[in-house]
């Protein structure tokens, strides 16, 4: 299944009055490693359903949210809990590191 | 059985795709494993120019026509990473990272290559802070500013002028001396030419610096010894593509140093029923259209291997007399002339046996199963249960004994 | 040599860009009781000048001041020290390990005095003796104590109003025109933030290249800095736990767009919006803490995120405006620091006593330039706050501590300086209120009397004070063509004498990068100017053998040169290197030419003589006031007070050996007899 993509007002009122814990990857459809990254993710939702939240961000589509966090390339995965950041992953990455990841914010 | 295939095929690249087309013509039930985008490496191309009937093609474009001809075919994909394999069995079996275990009388190897690391300190840090390994994915993040290539290969000349367009400045960090490109010589003649490209010969990064981003790299001249920093807010490395083969270094699979399967004109390794294609095995070129051809040759022969197999298993299973599997060797004349003459007494004497020759040359499963050590070696089948081993003898009488007591 | 203390306990007041010529305008009108004091108590002269070093930047100053050696002798020569492996390359030089000259506060520790150094931008980080008499506190970067290494979030501006539609966080942002900072679209910026943020952390980096194509990559970049820029809509209170009737909610960002908290404005009995609440989440009942319009609040502690780290650190704040009815706030949001670094503290534990009895470090501003409001409203009253805190640290360490010899320095002056000082005159592009500016000036001299005036008990308890500055800063008239900026490599004015060639790209436009193969030489460094010479810089081009004569040539164009605006010539004094002896500028650290601007023709500081004087009383001079111990009371003198003199002044009166490589003379004159 796609991911849920978030715009300016959904990322405020998802990441931060929410307060889930939830990654956010960055990605662009011309960049052949998010078409790599992003699968992944939508097969990890699957499993972490109901206990992990995963959402998109289309940066050509939401230019404000990316310059946002100066990122500089993508794929970016951000992490949150309780609307406070939790670290990032940058580039091609694997489930195990993102399933590694998660386990640090859930903890 | 849900899991068993007749071809399986690990790598879904041009190399692999090919084979699948192949071999799902071939009516073989014929899976691919792939781990990430089908395509393979050529999705990271921008344009390709030389394959065969198509002037000019975005590798992602041909790719889903690659994949498109398989699908039409009857091929299945699965979406998972092959991480360790059994070729030990006349049946091979492989498990992925998720888990699954997957069997099929015939694998094909088409993993293709990654990018090399450096392992320099600050490439890993930093990676989508300024580091990068794709042009087409990040080029624009670098506009206006300063950006370094390591490398001077094709891909990283190539990609190199591509950031031009974006970056205020490209500056090529080159090991050789002076003026020497590892890349073709129209790339380089370009490069060259391009005002916004400059070169730094005879040296190595070691090191990317930045707290944050990317602010500037420490290079190294190998020839003086000599470190320096330069600025930038970018860093590309292009330093060559390295095998995927590493999961199967435990395998038994032959595997020269640097990564790459040898095979024969069959793509065959030195594993019956096991093939290494594309940019996995020796050979001389590295382009989709040799990956395809070698997807091709290899899917061929598979097929005739299975049918082998499985003749063999129809004239094992189904015949009504025992069966006398005979291991011979074309360079071990005793075994040459023990076949002959076992042929000639099961001739001569009764029709209670069928003898099938197994070369071991290039049989080493069957060898391997019935543990044939030495040769010339005779096993005694029936109902394609092995009943005994023969004992060897070059007297005529013996033998008969041996077969008929 | 050594000689008979006439005073035990020393303190210098080291006040940045302060300069005589201001400070006795505004003393003459009344308007600085304390600092009127110091000088009816004190020995100095008349017009309380000291003869400035040069050239008139702050490090190497500093440096001759704490060492009483030239810098041709120290060896830093300018904000940076030359890259001599590439002449475009300039090198961070607020480092003691650059230095040559022994400072004379390792002198006083080694006599067993204890000694403290506190921020002083010259040589002073890291500690160059082990001495245990000796304590430092930061000056590994001009501004302000804690800048250097604790800052973990740039400062902010937010405006929050129900016009605005979406929340937008704009990192790093250069504000040219000074107006209001509501972001219209995402403009495509002039500057990247990656550019913005370099200028920012110059002072991180060991080594950079700055080639000045125009004045925004010199001058002017000091004007208006960058900083991070919020807009948010401001909504109805919607989802919170505790949200009071009628609250509008907000949202600010911090971190690098990391972090939210989520704001209410508050309204009073009356109706009337008058508060703003910050929280953590929206699902808390109490807020972190509360804000009124045009109430300055230092360090409140929250946590910031690092990398996904959660660090106690301080931040400021301050309402600028709050719309009566709640459409609109807009707020000021201070750098904020890790509260838990100790790292340009020596020893260490200095840091716990001073925060745990004084209170944390609080931030300084670089907001203000062309934005009055800005610069009334934050800049001054924040400055104003961190010289109070300044002044009450010194005072608890000389309470608590009994140290003999303090040398401290306050960048107060010199950093409102360059933000506002240029707008006291009227400007083509821009439409400042002269007097208004010229005010600001005053109060900021105001602020300087309020934190000398905090050390006038000293007087009474047997201190001698000496009040100086490193240089004075002016109003300058419009800015040179472009020669002389201290921040990199001058092109402009060279380019057009033929002396210095840029790199083009295929279709012929200018890069920012030097044609070595066609440059002959270049101007860096404000003062310097160096050959491209064959076997000594890499793509040399100018043959030693005519090393002479093309240094005369260049010498000879610059005279020549004339500001196609004005007709007029811009070069003062232009020498060889070893004939800038003379100005204690020789030296393989300086140029092969040393040059100055003309009176008129400079920058706000560091290009020209320092017997320089503009535009409102302004002047470049630095200051010299001395009074208590061991002084004269109520002395002047007309003799000629180097910078050079104060070291070997204070050895004089501290009964000090002098430090190794002092040039400079006592002062004699001022001395009690
Ligand atoms: C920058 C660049 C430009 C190029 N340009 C051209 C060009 O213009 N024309 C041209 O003809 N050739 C070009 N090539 C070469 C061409 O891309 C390769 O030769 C070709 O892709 C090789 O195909 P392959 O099928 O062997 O491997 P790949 O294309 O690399 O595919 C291998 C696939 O196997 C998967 N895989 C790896 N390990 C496993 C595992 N354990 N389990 C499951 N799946 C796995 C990978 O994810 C990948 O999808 C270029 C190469 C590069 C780097």
């Amino acid at each position: 299944m796609p991911l849920h993509q978030l715009d300016d007002d959904s990322f405020e009122e998802i990441i931060y009055d929410n307060g889930e814990a939830c990654l956010v990857v960055f990605s662009r459809k011309s960049c052949h490693v998010c078409q790599e990254v992003v699968p992944v993710l939508e097969e990890l939702e699957y499993k972490y359903h109901g206990k992990f939240g995963f959402y998109r961000v289309d940066i050509e589509e939401q230019k404000t949210l990316f310059q946002r966090f100066s990122f500089k390339g993508v794929p970016q995965i951000i992490f949150f809990k309780n609307g406070e950041y939790q670290g990032k992953l940058s580039g091609k990455v694997e489930d195990e590191q993102v399933e590694e990841k998660i386990s640090n914010t859930l903890d | 059985m849900e899991n068993c295939y007749d071809l399986l095929i690990i790598g879904g690249g041009p190399a692999g795709l090919s084979a699948a087309i192949y071999g799902g013509r071939a009516k073989l039930k014929t899976l691919i494993i792939n781990k990430g985008a089908v395509g393979g490496l050529v999705n990271a191309t921008r344009e390709i120019v030389n394959y065969p009937g198509y002037l000019k093609v975005s590798g992602p474009d041909l790719m889903k026509d690659f994949k498109k001809h398989a699908e039409n075919v009857g091929v299945e994909f699965l979406k998972d990473e092959v991480i360790s394999v059994d070729y030990n069995q006349v049946l091979k079996t492989l498990t992925t990272r998720k888990g699954k275990q997957v069997s099929a009388k015939a694998v094909i190897i088409a993993c293709g290559s990654e990018p090399r690391l450096l392992n320099i300190p600050g490439e890993k840090r930093l990676r989508g802070m300024g580091v990068a390994y794709c042009a087409t994915c990040d080029a624009d993040f670098f506009e206006g500013e300063d950006v370094v290539v390591v490398g001077s290969g094709d891909q990283a000349i190539e990609e190199g002028m591509y950031i031009t367009k974006f970056a205020r400045k490209v500056t090529v960090i080159v090991l050789h001396d002076e003026g020497v490109l590892d890349c073709n010589k129209a790339s380089a003649e370009r490069a060259f030419n391009n005002k916004k490209m400059e070169f730094i010969w005879n040296s190595t990064v070691e090191e990317v610096l930045g707290e944050e981003n990317v602010e500037g790299v420490k290079l190294k001249n190998i020839k003086t010894g000599s470190s320096s920093i330069l600025d930038c807010q970018g860093v590309f490395f292009f330093v060559g593509m390295i095998p995927s083969t590493s999961f199967l270094r435990d395998s038994g699979l032959e595997i020269d140093q640097k990564g790459y399967i040898p095979v024969n004109d069959l793509m065959e390794t030195n594993i019956e029923g096991v093939y290494a294609v594309g940019d996995n095995r020796v050979k001389y070129l590295r382009q989709v259209v040799s990956a395809a051809g070698d997807g091709a040759a290899a899917a061929v022969a598979a097929e005739r291997y299975i049918e082998e197999i499985e003749n063999f298993n129809a004239k094992v299973l189904k015949s009504d007399k025992k069966v006398l599997l005979l291991f011979f060797n074309a360079s071990v004349s005793e075994s040459l002339q023990y076949g002959a003459m076992l042929e000639e007494i099961v001739s001569e004497c009764s029709d209670r046996y069928e003898i099938i020759r197994v070369d071991t040359a290039t049989k080493k499963t069957l060898a391997k199963k019935y543990h044939i050590k030495d040769i010339p070696a005779a096993v005694v089948l029936d109902k394609g249960e092995k009943i005994k081993d023969l004992e060897i003898s070059m007297d005529k009488e013996k033998m008969k004994f041996n077969l008929f007591s | 040599m050594k000689c008979e203390a006439k005073t035990k306990k020393i303190i210098v007041l080291g006040l940045d860009g302060m300069d005589p010529s201001l400070t006795k305008k505004f003393m003459d009108e009344g308007k600085l009781p304390n600092i009127k004091k110091f000088v009816e108590r004190g020995a100095q002269r008349e017009d309380l000048v000291m003869l400035g070093g040069l050239p008139t930047i702050t490090p190497p100053l500093w440096t001759t001041l704490a060492t009483g050696a030239y810098p041709g002798t120290h060896g830093i020569t300018c904000f940076w020290n030359q890259d001599h492996d590439d002449l475009s390359g300039i090198v961070y030089n607020l480092d003691s390990r650059m230095s040559k000259a022994e400072p004379l506060w390792n002198v006083s520790a080694e006599a067993g005095k204890k000694t403290l150094v506190w921020h002083w931008p010259g040589s002073a980080w890291p500690p160059s003796s082990t001495n245990p008499n000796l304590y430092v506190v930061d000056g590994a970067q001009p501004a302000a104590v804690q800048m250097s290494a604790a800052n973990v979030d740039t400062e902010k501006f937010l405006v929050a109003s129900e016009k605005i539609k979406k929340v937008i966080y704009k990192p790093k942002y250069i504000n040219e025109t000074g107006a209001g900072c509501v972001i219209e679209e995402l403009e495509e910026d002039k500057f990247s933030a990656e550019d913005a943020k370099a200028l920012l952390e110059r002072h991180k980096r060991p080594s950079i290249v700055n080639i000045e194509l125009d004045h925004t990559r010199g001058e002017l970049s000091l004007v208006m800095p960058p900083y991070d820029v919020i807009n948010s809509p401001i909504k109805p209170a919607e989802g919170w736990v505790n949200a009071p009737e009628g609250a509008k909610e907000f949202s600010v960002i911090t971190d690098n767009g990391l972090t939210r908290r989520p704001a209410l404005v508050l309204k009073n009995a009356q109706g009337i919006y008058d508060r703003v609440a910050i929280y953590q989440s929206k699902n808390e009942k109490e807020p972190l803490f509360e804000l009124e319009e045009d109430k300055l609040i230092v360090n409140v502690i929250d946590k910031v995120n690092v990398n996904g780290n959660l660090v106690p650190s301080t931040r400021s704040f301050k309402v600028l405006e709050i719309a009566p009815d709640g459409s609109e706030v807009r707020m000021w949001l201070g750098t904020a620091y890790d509260i838990n670094n100790d790292e340009r503290w020596h020893p260490k534990q200095l840091y716990r006593d001073v925060i745990d009895n004084v209170g944390y470090v609080p931030c300084f501003s670089q907001l203000g330039g062309k934005n009055y409001e800005f610069s009334a409203r934050v800049l001054q009253p924040v400055w104003q706050n961190y010289a109070q805190w300044q002044a009450d640290a010194l005072n608890y360490l000389i309470e608590k501590h009994g140290f003999e010899i303090i040398f401290s320095h306050l960048h107060m002056i010199d950093a409102q300086g360059h933000i506002i000082w240029s707008f006291a005159k009227e400007r083509e592009d821009s439409d400042t209120d002269p007097l208004a500016y010229q005010k600001l000036i005053e109060n900021c001299y105001i602020h300087a009397d309020e934190y000398i005036g905090s050390f006038l008990h000293l007087l009474d308890e047997e201190w001698t004070v000496i009040i100086t500055s490193d240089h004075g800063l002016v109003c300058r008239q419009d800015l040179p063509p472009l020669l002389g900026d201290p921040g990199g490599v001058n092109v402009r004015v060279m380019q057009e004498l033929g002396f210095t060639a840029l790199k083009k790209d295929e279709s012929g436009n200018e890069l920012a990068e030097i044609d070595w193969e066609k440059t002959i030489a270049v101007n860096t460094r404000s003062a310097y100017i160096w050959l491209n010479l064959k076997g000594r810089n890499p793509h040399g081009i100018v043959d030693p053998a005519d090393k002479y004569e093309v240094e005369e040539k260049i010498i000879d164009a610059l005279y020549g040169y004339r500001d196609p605006k004005t007709g007029k010539g811009i070069v003062s004094l232009a020498l060889r290197n070893k004939d800038a002896v003379i100005l204690g500028l020789d030296g393989p650290e300086t140029g092969d030419i040393v040059f100055f601007l003309k009176e008129g023709n400079n920058r706000t500081h560091g290009d020209c003589l320092p017997t320089a004087e503009c535009y409102f009383d302004t002047s470049i001079s630095p200051i010299f006031i001395a009074a208590g111990k061991g002084l004269k009371e109520g002395f002047t003198t007309t003799r000629v007070i180097r910078e050079v003199d104060l070291t070997p002044t204070m050895a004089v009166l501290a009964g000090l050996r002098m430090p190794a490589q002092c040039e400079g003379a006592p002062v004699y004159q001022i001395l009690e007899d």
